[in-house]
């Protein structure tokens, strides 16, 4: 029978890193679910690469870098923020294309992933590949771009039903006036005589610039809760009903729109610790998990670039402004097989699993202590069939790893 | 992409330095001439001749349907295949009103000239990209909902689940529920050929399934790894689970019901495995490109009688607040050298008339540009191709009679397109999954 203090922390784990290692169970099994939410919130930012040294096409450097933090035995909450804030102040590679502005972009994430959401907004409103990405590169008051100025309030800060067309049209003439040198290493220039003169009305203030308009938008009313309930969304699965969603942004708006202590107030809730399976466990989320599984390096034939493809969700590439959608849909038939083909791809080594009690062995690798009969009957029938060492052990992952258990978060 | 921004920033200086004059507001306000038909109480476009029975209306070809011999196939034969353009097409840039002065005015960055494009009726041409296919397509104008909103969110979800004004309380989505009523004994009704099942896909009971590529296990590299068939014997029995009474982490309903739907799925896609596994290759023909090759994958299915009745091509990125005139070019390029490629493909096989091609899109884009692109917008024109009565049909929207946003009003609610697609063409009844008073265009298909 599966040791309940076992199935909470692994279960802890794979909400709070996005790439689990089986041998940390052992270590917060042994010193207790507080300490581990305590270095979850706190272990230290992994080291990031500076941008010198990334050439301009140079995508699988990009992704390389990222999956390896992901991955990392040492990732924790700060690594998983930093990914959850790539998904929603999104840019694509379809439109900047420069990869050292998007790794710098990556780094700006990763500097304010616990820090401070005003900071981060006032940071990526001006960042190089966002104001391409989102048209304010170029913008003049005059004739201004209206792209940002919408996605910051619709999809960024307030969400749908706080801000009007006037509003869409002001922010935009008050972001006017920045521009990237894609001649010269994609530099973000501001230009004074593309910008506005005097003040637009926005969001009920006056406001001229862009700090203005970020400093708007934050003082929002609807802006704490609308973030609190998207990032509780995304660690506890499910959006939090209304008197919640009014605690926590209530929470984050009292503390300064800092981003630590809402995390700490979701993580350390029952409701984060409650074993219930609640969401699909997101492609990159998979893919960090199936790596650190078995004990794959990740550095085969095929490019990390690749194996993103393959699984659907390549980082930089969201299907739209809007970041990858949540729920059900990822659990389409398609996914179980393509992941499938990327456990074949990274051939796990059945040195990972040694020689005996191979079925046990895995299902602990993959963190999965309390699974259906249905899938331990499929793992105990192929355990069986299977002669040779490494086919055995491919099907065995392959299972496990595609799994309804696995596939869920 | 580059040289664009460097061609915008010169004139953005120009501007700041007063030497041009783009003149967005100020023309507009003079320019309120009587529309040129806004629907029903206005006088007749041109293009309004086919409801009155004009079989092909301004078109650039004399015969609606070309070599299509006998026209459309039998109803239960029928297959509907959507483009979705995401991102909101531009109908303007699509369906160009090269005779009216107010589009020159109004976009004077993008504006195209009458002999860069394809004749399409008096005072209007064909996005030049479409010439391989423009005598077997119909271009419907001024779709759009009477509410529009300017979110693609917001529009998206209003098109994905055929609901005009976003109150009808739908959970499904229109395609879906297509796939609903036309289900029979085929493994997958609906597939859409992307990441991620689509919501326009979702049904209540139809299987419908989303694949990027149609090779699903490749990464297994052979199909007589021991591993392969073992596996597929292990998802066979967590896929006869799907009904099993729940257990420990997945015991909660909400839990349970993820499950299901992840064990459902396995099942099926073993089942359409097989099916994909004797499908003929793919034909030649086909241009390198994203939309290319999704329409031979979807030439593969269809003539490999895979049974699917409906499929769903995510496609582009027509979001083109600026740059339009290169990516949206090179876009209609690509997607009517694919579309053509496809009917020849189908064609070959005597396919051609069992198959529609119909585009999607949230929105189109605003009609005066902001310099070299332009914002979010209201109606569009939607593409058919195939079994049509090829040229413009539809009321042709007004320059003159714009929204408060500066956006094209609908001519065409976006539910009778869909009545035209589900009971016109796949003989789903408009009640049964569109809201009342769905109407079927009968101009628009050659039956």
């Amino acid at each position: 029978m599966a040791d309940a203090l076992e199935v909470e922390v692994a279960h802890l784990l794979r909400r709070v890193c996005l790439g689990p290692y089986p041998s940390q169970v052992d270590r917060w099994r042994a010193e207790g679910v507080d300490r581990l939410l305590e270095w979850a919130l706190d272990a230290a930012p992994l080291p990031s690469d500076p941008e010198e040294g990334i050439g301009e096409d140079d995508y699988d450097a990009l992704l390389n870098g990222w999956i390896r933090q992901l991955r990392h035995p040492e990732a924790a909450l700060h690594e998983r923020l930093t990914w959850f804030w790539h998904g929603h102040l999104t840019t694509s590679t379809d439109k900047a294309s420069f990869v050292p502005a998007l790794w710098r972009q990556q780094r700006l994430l990763r500097r304010h992933a616990l820090g401070n959401f005003r900071d981060l907004l006032r940071d990526i409103t001006t960042d190089a590949a966002m104001l391409v990405y989102l048209d304010g590169d170029g913008s003049v008051a005059d004739a201004p771009n209206e792209n940002f100025s919408r996605e910051l309030m619709e999809l960024f800060t307030l969400g749908r039903g706080s801000y009007g067309e006037a509003d869409v049209r002001a922010g935009a003439r008050a972001l006017a006036g920045w521009s990237v040198d894609t001649e010269d290493g994609w530099k973000v220039r501001f230009t004074k005589d593309d910008a506005m003169t005097g003040t637009v009305s926005f969001l009920g203030r006056e406001v001229g610039d862009a700090d203005q308009v970020v400093d708007a938008v934050c003082d929002h009313p609807a802006c704490a809760p609308f973030i609190a309930a998207k990032l509780h969304t995304h660690l506890v699965g499910v959006a939090p009903d209304e008197a919640r969603t009014a605690e926590l942004g209530g929470l984050f708006a009292a503390a300064g729109l800092e981003i630590k202590p809402l995390v700490t107030a979701i993580v350390t809730h029952p409701s984060f610790r409650d074993p219930t399976l609640r969401r699909p466990r997101y492609p990159a989320e998979w893919l960090a998990a199936a790596l650190a599984a078995t004990g794959s390096v990740g550095e085969h034939d095929h490019s990390d670039q690749y194996w993103f493809e393959q699984i659907g969700q390549r980082p930089f590439a969201p299907p739209n402004v809007g970041g990858w959608p949540g729920g059900p849909r990822w659990l389409s038939a398609s996914s179980s097989m393509a992941r499938a083909g990327l456990v074949a791809q990274m051939g796990p080594d059945p040195a990972v699993v040694g020689p005996v009690e191979q079925v046990t062995a895995v299902l602990r690798r993959c963190l999965l202590f309390d699974v259906s009969a249905s899938t331990r009957t499929a793992l105990d029938n192929a355990a069986r069939a299977i002669e040779d060492d490494h086919e055995r052990v491919l099907a065995l992952f392959t299972l496990a790893l595609t799994s309804p258990e696995f596939s869920l978060l | 992409m580059n040289a664009n921004r460097y061609d915008r920033r010169h004139v953005l200086r120009l501007l700041a330095l007063g030497a041009v004059s783009i003149g967005v507001p100020a023309c507009r306000g003079g320019a309120d001439a009587a529309p040129a038909g806004s629907g029903a109480g206005g006088s007749p476009p041109p293009s309004a001749a086919a409801a009155a029975g004009d079989p092909a209306p301004a078109t650039p070809a004399a015969t609606p349907i070309g070599a299509l011999a006998g026209g459309a196939a039998p109803i239960a034969e029928r297959i509907l295949v959507v483009v979705e353009l995401n991102g909101g097409n531009d109908g303007l840039a699509t369906v160009i009103p090269v005779g009216d002065g107010r589009y020159r005015d109004l976009r004077p960055q993008l504006a195209v000239d009458g002999s860069d494009a394809l004749p399409f009726g008096e005072g209007w041409a064909l996005n030049a990209g479409l010439a391989p296919v423009a005598s077997r397509l119909a271009a419907l104008q001024g779709v759009g909902v009477a509410r529009p909103d300017l979110s693609h969110f917001a529009m998206l979800s209003r098109w994905w689940r055929g609901d005009p004004e976003g109150d009808a309380g739908y959970d499904s989505g229109f395609l879906g529920r297509c796939c609903d009523v036309l289900a029979g004994d085929e493994p997958v009704t609906g597939l859409s050929l992307g990441f991620g099942a689509t919501p326009a896909l979702a049904s209540q009971k139809a299987t419908t399934m989303s694949l990027p590529n149609l090779d699903l296990l490749s990464g297994f590299a052979g199909d007589d790894r021991p591993a392969l068939a073992v596996v597929r014997q292990g998802w066979r029995t967590i896929a006869s689970a799907a009904d099993a009474p729940p257990a420990g982490s997945l015991s909660a309903p909400a839990a349970a019901g993820l499950a299901g739907l992840a064990r459902q799925g396995l099942g099926a896609a073993l089942d359409f495995a097989d099916v994909l596994a004797a499908l003929p290759e793919a034909a030649g023909g086909y241009p390198e490109t994203d939309i290319g090759r999704q329409l031979a994958l979807a030439g593969r299915l269809i003539r490999g009688d895979a049974g699917v009745r409906v499929l769903h091509l995510p496609y582009g990125s027509f979001d083109t607040h600026d740059g339009q005139r290169f990516s949206h070019d090179q876009q209609m390029q690509d997607l009517g050298a694919a579309l053509a490629a496809f009917q020849r493909d189908l064609d070959t096989d005597g396919y051609g008339g069992r198959v529609l091609v119909a585009t999607t899109s949230e929105f189109g884009r605003r009609v005066p540009a902001e310099l070299d692109g332009t914002d979010h917008g209201g109606a569009s024109v939607m593409l058919l191709a195939g079994p049509v009565r090829a040229g413009r049909h539809g009321a042709d929207p007004s320059l003159a009679d714009l929204d408060e946003h500066d956006n094209l009003r609908a001519t065409v609610n976006l539910r009778d397109y869909y009545a035209t697609l589900a009971e016109g063409w796949l003989g789903v009844p408009a009640e049964s999954v569109l809201p009342a008073g769905a109407t079927v265009i009968d101009e628009l298909l050659a039956l």
